[in-house]
């Protein structure tokens, strides 16, 4: 599994639309992990790549042996579109690690 | 993309987040506002009411995209010099020296900028309905933040009654003009 593939996963898991609520955060379950989407915020930002509207904050994912990465949610729209993803945007070994033992 | 970033990037939210910029930035809670997506013409209407200044920027993304801004402010020459700046310039990445400009520009606590430029990613304690109401991400620990959400809970607050009133959808764009 790459980053990327992690992403795409998390990605397709939202999309479920199986929201749940654990212990006063808003997310998505994938097994052992927690997908959080509590932390977004206001606002969009362009692309630097192509120019297309981003969403802003931060998607935090929490294994629930204490593990946890966050990422920007515009790396859902970088990895659809093919853009490259840097360890600034996501420790992507951790990020690996944690969705491989989902 | 996921259902929820879908709905945060529809038409209503993007319009009531616009308007909601618009009182942020007519109230001085914000120096200057950037909406980076067309408007209506009622928004528009709305922004003049306001006495707010506005200017068209064209940023370039790397593949050449040509991407239209606009940006707001209650201060004509904070929106020239944004101008100067910006305008024609491309996209660009995230670098800590622009992270630093657009804090100063669109009033984000420079504590919240700094910490974001050391580690982007940090998951920040502020709880998520707080988080929700702003345009930037608040540090760890922020002393700045909190004195902040009222101010922008109001102002989100008189977006809502602004877009119930005055959107074309209720009511006719004469009634803005």
């Amino acid at each position: 599994m790459t980053p990327e593939d992690a992403i795409r996963k998390i990605a397709a898991l939202c999309r479920s639309g199986r929201q749940v609520n654990e212990e006063g955060r808003t997310g998505y379950r994938i097994g052992k992990v927690f997908i959080d989407t509590g932390g977004l915020q206001r606002g969009v930002t362009s692309c630097p790549h192509c120019g297309a509207l981003m969403g802003m904050g931060r998607i935090v994912v929490r294994h629930d042996d204490g593990r946890n990465v966050s990422f920007n949610p515009r790396l859902f729209h970088y990895v659809e579109a093919g853009h490259p993803i840097t360890s600034r945007d996501v420790n992507g070994k951790l990020l690996v690690a944690i969705m491989s033992d989902a | 993309m996921p259902d929820f970033m879908e709905d945060w990037l529809s038409p209503e939210r993007l319009e009531q987040d616009a308007v909601y910029l618009g009182v942020l930035t007519a109230w001085g809670i914000k120096p200057l506002s950037r909406l980076e997506y067309p408007v209506r013409p009622w928004v528009l209407a709305l922004f003049r009411q306001m006495a707010l200044v506005t200017a068209n920027i064209t940023r370039y993304a790397a593949d050449g995209t040509r991407v239209e801004h606009l940006v707001l402010s209650r201060d004509a020459q904070l929106v020239e010099r944004y101008r100067r700046r910006f305008d024609g310039r491309h996209l660009g990445s995230e670098t800590a020296r622009l992270v630093r400009i657009e804090a100063y520009y669109f009033g984000y606590p420079p504590c919240c900028a700094e910490e974001y430029i050391r580690a982007p990613n940090l998951p920040g304690d502020l709880p998520c309905a707080d988080q929700a109401l702003l345009f930037h991400r608040a540090c760890t620990g922020c002393t700045v933040t909190p004195q902040l959400i009222p101010l922008y809970r109001a102002a989100l607050a008189e977006a809502r009654r602004l877009c119930s009133r005055f959107s074309p959808t209720t009511l006719s764009l004469d009634a803005v003009r």
